[in-house]
């Protein structure tokens, strides 16, 4: 395939490439319109079906290739990092859904969470990457879209706090920067590591459980209703399965 | 046929272990929102466990059968919902509104029960680990659904028989469904992915659509995700290990 003699400049490229999306998501900002909180809840549920779809991917691979204590111990650990880590910024307590409502410190523990969400995102995409590059590649086009729509989210709490147009676009990349860096460093350092593959793998699938689960699921109950939620969720982890089928 | 009786049997034994759910309120009168909550939470974890174990089996023997049968189970459920709209008046002798609302629960449980039989049947199709595994997550997650039925009907004034009961009785599509999705599966290897598919599509759909928005209502977010990342490691733990 295409860039094989340098496979991390390419993962480099199409991981800043799916970070690099999430300016679309300033795009109603910029024109001043404020995202209904039915396409809010619409746009978590389609993100928490892909990371769902991808944590199963994850944990199953990680169980063909390593011991399963090893997978599940690091998932769990990923569990209490991120809960951890929720305590300092907040995480789960603020409600993106409605913009007013956050302060402008909490605007800033938003971002914070949206970049350690972002960062744990990356290592699941560095490692799905380090397993199988040419799936890797489809799954980052599948992030992109899962970062415009947790995207829009953060860009109308940055709107409300009156953040204007090409400053949400910048913030809102900004954010998901760890993303993209993660996903290299976890490219490059696996091969040299490939006793830690299982571990990372099952981290991956533990942090994206924990975070749809804390994050992005409650908000789509909350802007979409259980029945367009389960709908939407249900149907996105399908596909996201189905791109192994269609990329082999 | 010695087969047979065995999927029989764990399809009952998952049906009578929602009888458990009763038992604590010979202790109790009324359990508290976030006592209903963390039963949701936990039947929702041990429901994802054995999704994910018949979702993995079934995309070993084919991933596209597998997510086409995961449409339909998950069709199937939103259909049974459709269907089920809102019937029943007066109900082991609970009256009135009160009677409703527990005949409406013991209904959707009823209905939530069927996909439940087709994944016993189907895992036993599985193999010997699948099929283990599979009974347990169900019969074990089947007792806080007892739970939340027992919650409704007995502040309401039935007694701990009938709560226990209409429990059981909620869970019986599971050992009468057992048996033909076992023996479709037996008779048409070619059918197994698609019925690990169903039953995995289906319960993820549930889990989405009934227990999570239920656990969310009184339980903060990161509580429902310790429990359901806790049940979910306990169950992948215990299919590895097997
Ligand atoms: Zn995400
Ligand atoms: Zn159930």
């Amino acid at each position: 395939m295409v860039g094989v003699e340098q496979p991390v400049s390419v993962v480099l490229a199409v991981t800043v490439l799916a970070a690099g999306a999430a300016a679309l998501a300033a795009l109603p900002a910029a024109f001043g319109r404020r995202v209904p909180a039915l396409a809010l809840g619409l746009g978590y549920a389609l993100s928490t079906g892909l990371m769902l779809g991808l944590g199963f991917l994850l944990m199953q691979r990680a169980l063909e290739r390593t011991g399963g204590l090893l997978a599940v111990a690091a998932a769990l650990f990923a569990a209490l990092y991120t809960a951890w880590t929720h305590r300092y910024t907040g995480g789960d307590a603020l409600d993106p859904l409605e913009p007013e409502a956050i302060s402008a410190i909490e605007g800033y523990r938003l971002m914070i969470a949206h970049g350690l969400h972002a960062a744990s995102e990356g290592v699941a995409l560095g490692a799905a990457m380090a397993l199988d590059l040419q799936l890797g590649i489809a799954l980052a086009l599948a992030m992109a879209v899962q970062n415009v729509c947790e995207g829009l989210g953060l860009a109308s709490v940055l709107a409300a706090r009156g953040v204007r147009g090409l400053d949400v676009a910048i913030l809102v990349v900004f954010s998901d920067a760890p993303q993209a860096l993660l996903a290299v460093a976890v490219f490059a350092v696996l091969p040299e590591w490939p006793g830690a593959l299982g571990g990372v793998l099952g981290f991956g699938a533990g942090a994206l459980l924990f975070l749809t689960l804390t994050e992005t699921l409650p908000a789509a109950y909350r802007g979409g209703g259980r029945a367009a939620t389960a709908a939407v969720v249900s149907a996105a982890a399908g596909a996201l399965i189905l791109l192994q089928a269609v990329v082999h | 046929m010695n087969e047979l009786v065995w999927v029989g049997l764990a399809g009952l034994l998952t049906a009578l272990a929602t009888g458990l759910g009763a038992l604590p309120f010979a202790f109790v009168r009324r359990i508290g929102a976030r006592g209903i909550g963390l039963a949701h939470a936990l039947a929702a974890g041990l429901m994802l466990g054995a999704s994910f174990g018949l979702l993995a089996e079934g995309s070993a023997h084919g991933l596209v059968q597998t997510v086409v049968g995961g449409a339909i189970g998950a069709a199937a459920i939103v259909l049974s919902h459709r269907l089920l709209g809102e019937h029943g008046h007066g109900f082991a002798g609970l009256q009135g509104e009160h009677g409703r609302r527990a005949a409406l629960l013991v209904l959707v449980m009823t209905a939530h029960s069927f996909a439940e039989g087709v994944a016993v049947g189907v895992a036993f199709g599985g193999g010997q680990k699948l099929a283990v595994m599979i009974t347990l997550a169900i019969a074990v997650h089947n007792v806080p659904e007892g739970l939340a039925i027992s919650a409704v009907m007995r502040p309401r004034g039935a007694s701990l028989a009938a709560c226990a009961g209409w429990s059981v009785v909620s869970s019986l599509p599971q050992p009468v469904l057992a048996l033909p999705a076992f023996v479709a599966v037996e008779q048409a290897r070619a059918l197994l992915p698609y019925g690990l598919g169903f039953a995995g599509g289906a319960m993820v759909y549930m889990v989405l659509f009934e227990l999570l928005p239920e656990a969310y209502e009184t339980l903060a977010p990161r509580r429902v995700g310790a429990v359901i990342s806790a049940s979910l490691g306990a169950m992948i733990l215990l299919q590895h290990y097997l």
